[in-house]
């Protein structure tokens, strides 16, 4: 009996997040949660073009902008809402931030299934469109994904579980 | 340790590979700082009954084999250089998640250096294992070096 979802798309449907404002604030938290994980002990904020309008300007840029694992971030977060445990095991994600995220913006990440291919018995694979676009619909980060759904995932999960 | 900044690698420069437990407060803290809302990253209250990292964190293994390679430009330590990176390009493929308490062993290499529209960019290639051997990812990076253009850096 399968306990873990096995999601279903078909070509052409378009899947979206909330939006939301990648705000200064945002971004010292991301600053915080980076250095936390890098480091392995809690971290103030870094003060660099992320973070600090006064550098950035010294640094050319018109004020702060947003670091672009965030708007990856996001966009993981949503392959994860389409496809949770099967994007962990099998996922690819490629973004490219083609034009900048100046701070605050609002940002909707958003998905579109390309393709969908026969990976084997009880295998899909789900390749898709993926990017971020502000409320007048530009695209600021673009990208694609692909994630192979498997029918014997609980026994992938059950097999992780038992190498620990 | 390759004693240079971030602009002064070079294809072929190969990092010195590192190797960090991963810990519940790692995964937690930068799942936390991008509002991750996973359970998975935070407890072991998930199909796996292990805490995992998420994924992007890949990203944050670059960050730490650049701290241990380019001695002059410590940036988790806090060290600036002469001009701000910014992150270009992403590519992860996701072989296995990694769990809280594995060992994580981290190689990589540069792949590219090139001008495009007057700007410097850095191509990298970075794979994580565990100890045990077990492939988590593998990722591309590309990062421009400077946000000023060539010919401004150079006048």
């Amino acid at each position: 009996m399968s306990g873990i979802t096995i999601p279903r798309y078909a070509v052409g449907e378009e899947l979206a997040g909330p939006e939301r404002t990648l705000s200064l604030q945002r971004l010292t938290w991301y600053s915080m949660g980076q250095l936390g994980a890098a480091t392995g002990v809690p971290h103030d904020f870094q003060d660099n073009i992320h973070t600090n309008p006064e550098y950035a300007k010294e640094q050319g840029l018109p004020g702060v902008i947003a670091d672009g694992m965030h708007s990856t971030n996001w966009i993981s977060a949503l392959l994860w809402d389409l496809f949770g445990i099967h994007y962990l095991e099998t996922g690819t994600l490629r973004t490219k931030f083609i034009k900048p995220v100046w701070v605050p913006t609002a940002l909707t990440c958003k998905a579109v299934v390309t393709a969908v291919e026969d990976a084997g018995p009880g295998r899909t694979t789900y390749v898709l469109d993926v990017w971020n676009e502000d409320p007048d619909g530009t695209r600021l980060t673009v990208g694609d994904a692909r994630v192979t759904v498997d029918e014997a995932i609980d026994e992938i999960v059950r097999a992780r579980g038992l190498e620990g | 340790m390759l004693g240079k900044t971030i602009a002064d690698l070079e294809p072929g420069d190969v990092f010195v590979p590192l190797r960090y437990e991963l810990t519940s407060f790692m995964c937690a803290v930068y799942a936390h700082g991008v509002e991750e809302t996973a359970e998975c990253y935070y407890s072991d209250a998930n199909p796996y009954g292990r805490q995992l990292r998420p994924p992007t964190m890949v990203h944050v293994d670059k960050l730490r084999l650049l701290e241990a390679n380019c001695d002059d430009e410590r940036r988790i330590a806090g060290m600036r250089a002469e001009a701000a990176r910014i992150h270009y390009e992403y590519a992860a493929v996701h072989h296995s998640p990694a769990f809280v308490g594995e060992e994580i062993v981290v190689t990589g290499r540069i792949t590219d250096k090139y001008v495009k529209r007057e700007r410097r960019y850095l191509a990298y290639e970075i794979r994580v294992e565990t100890a045990s051997g077990r492939l988590v990812t593998t990722y591309e990076d590309v990062t421009l070096l400077d946000y000023a253009r060539v010919q401004e850096v150079s006048a």
